[in-house]
């Protein structure tokens, strides 16, 4: 179940909060110990509980839960029945003290936000494109976090938070996906009777800022005590998925740093051995790019300059046939894999529902064949440099042993 | 004459093939209806493989700690001086390898040309080719993957426990090895070490996808060649009982203490099938102890003294077994303090039955569910096999454990003086130390 809200920094921490408070129990499971057993009792119901994520500057609040196919159960157990009665439980019959949620509850799931928040740091390969992200965007929704601000975080209440649920419960845009081998009649029939009882508003209007132009780039520098420094590069692309961009820049991707044949691979680890790792990755909503790599705080300068030359060939058009033919096989592959994994499929959809656009896997398919080289020259002389963030290691470690 | 065999799980209706083949390989087949298909290659050889000796020599030979991975990074290169990745790339499959403590592994995953990705995966693990320069260069692209790694307070946190519980097991070494152990690595190091490990007989080959064992075999027949008997054998010192040490303390850039409880297991049964019963009476055990349906783990989060995500699990296989509980706590001593007393009282009390009737729902459901894909049925059949056991014997292992077997194994495998615990902790600023 996704909630599509706008990412907002004066809503933001209230709605990631509403997962983390409802799945601690609900009424008939009046705690975390209690909703624990009954959730191992139905063959490991797994449900998500902080599931929260932005795509563009739309804020995406997920409940899921992950079960055994009843043909598999060997006691006949109805387990996709129970879990839809879980979820219905938990979003449509939670604990509520007055105009707000169970107090111990919020703050629960405040405190373990906080926690969250605080220990970004300790993963510096998410630390440093977080930050990146953040200082690029740092005047448009973007830069706001999924789960808001520490600040916000801390000042919501039992009772702001019960508001923002009910605010996204009437107003927000709602998608259910169900991926399973049958049972579809089920779902559909129990979701339809639990919006029966629930009044929906006008629905939130959804939209992204894209920037396209950059008056200068952005340096920002901090300095960590770790061994390995980060290099993280924030690029506007100019391009995005509703502009029909989507396989052009796929394409883009794959060639410029995702993967093992990519320039960035070949070109920054294999043949300069600068790092261990150099990738890109990009935001086809937002129209945003980064590239992010680990290498030794001197060999900064060396790094940047190359992944900006070798994004400089694929502007000039320098792509070999080889490039755009593996780019291709790879792309295929990695779409065809996704009616493999359940997730997967549920992510492409929620992907392509978001952008406006539905495009299934084989379409895509279709679409990455036709794109060409200019195709693919002409959207990298689109992307601007915006921000440059290192985070410059300077080593030391402290061992002590009793 | 060696003959396929069929291996077959009516319980779960799951099959796969074991294929003897000629060359000396042990071939794993496991047919399943899915768009991706998913080739492994495991070699018996992993990071605590420091010494050896051929038949015949009577001292052992020793190996810089790292060899293991640094030969899985250089044996991407080709004969001709290329890539085998750029090979991958020409059919679409997506390759990659890692190292562990006891096995390499290659593996690509693919959509479409399948034959033609395992001809270029099983070339490329029998056909090393290094050049003294690209071995200097690798150094330094190792180096940083090597820090990368020390950076991490999870892996801090791991390698400080296993330096913790074991005083001569190789889990204590850490896989990559260290910038100073690497110096040492040369590209003959690399060939000795190919030459020796890399020994088809030494090393099994597991398929999972569209395939049928015929596919396989044809492509094996058509790359690989006999090899003969692998003539080595690896040192292993004798891990006594006790402890190394009692604590591992490090200081590192994070928000919380980090905490690893570990308990040394010393009853390793030779016989696989009594392992493979083990490591599911465990998982039965460590989701009873300390999943979100614990009194103990509640008590802990409702009291503020862990974070809402702890992690725990078993790891139990010829060499080395541990069980281990990992979080992040403001009190990393007293969570300790109070792990050792619940356990206590639990050993007393026995395992509650209906809670270890839940648990073993889990662990049957886990178990159905890691037959869903390909890569996991790879890895699954990889670490089983490896082991000596069968993935398709794991739901009937599970129906036949009872609260008995719980309970003998609780009271059996948890003890303080064999319990250790790794720590990281916030560096401490001087500045506000003084204040």
């Amino acid at each position: 179940m996704n909630f599509f809200t706008p990412l907002d920094a004066s809503t933001a921490a209230e709605n990631a909060l509403v997962p983390r408070i409802l799945s601690q129990g609900c009424v008939r499971c009046p705690g975390a110990m209690a909703l624990a057993e009954h959730c191992q009792s139905l063959y490991n119901l797994s449900l998500s509980r902080n599931r929260v994520f932005k795509r563009g500057e739309t804020q995406v609040i997920c409940q899921s839960a992950w079960m055994l196919d009843n043909s598999m159960v060997p006691d006949g157990t109805d387990v996709l029945g129970g879990a839809l009665d879980v979820l219905c439980d938990l979003w449509f019959d939670p604990i509520t003290e007055g105009n707000g949620f169970s107090a111990p509850f919020t703050d629960h799931a405040k405190n373990d936000t906080m926690d969250g928040i605080r220990a970004l740091i300790n993963n510096k390969n998410n630390y440093a494109p977080f930050r990146c992200n953040q200082e690029m965007c740092r005047r448009e929704r973007y830069g706001i976090s999924a789960v808001g601000s520490m600040a916000d975080v801390e000042a919501a209440s039992p009772e702001s938070v019960y508001a923002a649920y009910q605010r996204m419960l009437a107003r927000s845009r709602c998608e259910i996906f169900y991926v399973g081998r049958g049972g579809e009649g089920r779902v559909m029939e129990t979701f339809s009777r639990a919006f029966s009882g629930i009044s929906r508003g006008d629905i939130l209007p959804l939209s992204t800022e894209v920037v396209r132009e950059v008056q200068s780039v952005r340096e920002v520098r901090e300095e960590h005590p770790a061994q390995q420094s980060k290099l993280s590069l924030g690029f506007r692309t100019g391009t995005t998925e509703a502009d029909g961009g989507r396989a052009v820049m796929l394409m883009l991707n794959e060639i410029f740093g995702s993967g093992p044949v990519s320039r960035l691979f070949m070109h920054v680890r294999e043949k300069l051995g600068l790092c261990y790792y150099c990738s890109s990755s990009m935001d086809l909503i937002k129209g945003t790019m980064m590239v992010n790599c680990g290498i030794d705080a001197k060999k900064k300068a060396e790094a940047q300059a190359e992944i900006l030359r070798q994004l400089d060939e694929i502007r000039a058009g320098a792509i070999a046939d080889a490039e755009l033919d593996a780019a291709r096989k790879s792309l295929r592959s990695a779409i065809r894999q996704i009616y493999d994994e359940p997730t997967s499929l549920e992510m492409w959809w929620l992907g392509r529902m978001l952008s406006g656009r539905s495009v299934s896997p084989e379409e895509e398919i279709d679409h990455i064949e036709s794109v060409t080289k200019d195709d693919i020259a002409s959207a990298a002389q689109k992307i601007l440099l915006d921000t440059v963030y290192f985070m410059e290691g300077t080593g030391g470690e402290v061992t002590d042993r009793a | 004459m060696r003959e396929t065999a069929l291996q077959i799980s009516s319980l779960l209706g799951e099959m796969y093939y074991k294929i003897p083949h000629k060359s000396g390989l042990d071939i794993y087949v496991y047919p399943k209806d899915v768009s991706t298909t998913f080739a492994s290659i495991a070699v018996n050889y992993g990071a605590a493989d420091r010494h050896f000796r051929l038949a015949g020599e009577k001292e052992y030979t020793a190996i810089p700690d790292g060899t293991a991975h640094f030969l899985e990074h250089k044996m991407f290169e080709m004969e001709d001086g290329s890539d085998a990745f750029d090979y991958f790339a020409e059919t679409g499959a997506d390759a990659n390898a890692f190292t562990s403590s006891l096995t390499t592994c290659y593996l690509f995953s693919c959509t479409e040309e399948f034959e033609e990705s395992l001809a270029i995966l099983l070339d490329m693990v029998a056909h090393p080719h290094f050049t003294e320069e690209s071995v200097q260069r690798e150094k330094e692209i190792i180096a940083q993957e090597i820090k990368m790694s020390e950076d991490q307070p999870s892996d801090a946190l791991y390698y400080g426990l296993m330096q913790s519980l074991y005083r001569k097991n190789n889990q204590r070494i850490r896989v990559a090895g260290t910038v100073e152990s690497i110096a040492d690595i040369t590209a003959d190091t690399l060939r000795r070490a190919h030459s020796v490990f890399y020994n088809l007989h030494n090393m099994a080959l597991f398929v999972c996808g569209n395939v049928t064992p015929e596919a396989v075999i044809e492509v094996a027949d058509q790359v690989l060649t006999a090899a003969p008997e692998a003539s080595f054998e690896v040192l292993r010192e004798a891990e006594p009982a006790a402890l190394a040490e009692k604590r591992f303390v490090q200081q590192m850039q994070v928000s919380k203490p980090l905490f690893c409880i570990g308990v040394k297991d010393i009853d390793i049964s030779e016989n696989p099938r009594e392992r493979m019963k083990k490591q599911c009476i465990m998982d039965i055990l460590n989701d009873v102890l300390f999943s979100r349906s614990s009194p103990f783990r509640n008590d802990l989060y409702e009291n503020g003294w862990i974070s809402s995500s702890m992690s725990y699990g078993f790891t139990h296989c010829l060499e080395f077994s541990h069980n281990v509980i990992s979080g992040e706590s403001k009190d990393p001593e007293t969570v300790y303090e109070k792990y050792i007393s619940y356990l206590a009282q639990v050993q007393k009390d026995g395992v509650d039955p209906a809670a270890f009737e839940r648990c073993k729902r889990v662990l049957y459901a886990n178990c159905v569910s890691s037959f869903d894909d390909a890569s996991e049925i790879c890895h699954n059949m990889m670490d089983t096999i490896l082991d000596g056991e069968d993935p398709l014997d794991e739901p009937q292992i599970i129906a036949s454990i009872t609260l008995e077997d719980a309970n003998r194994v609780l009271r059996s495998l948890f003890c303080e003086e064999r319990t250790a615990m790794a720590v990281i902790m916030p560096i401490q600023n001087n500045k506000e130390a003084d204040k």
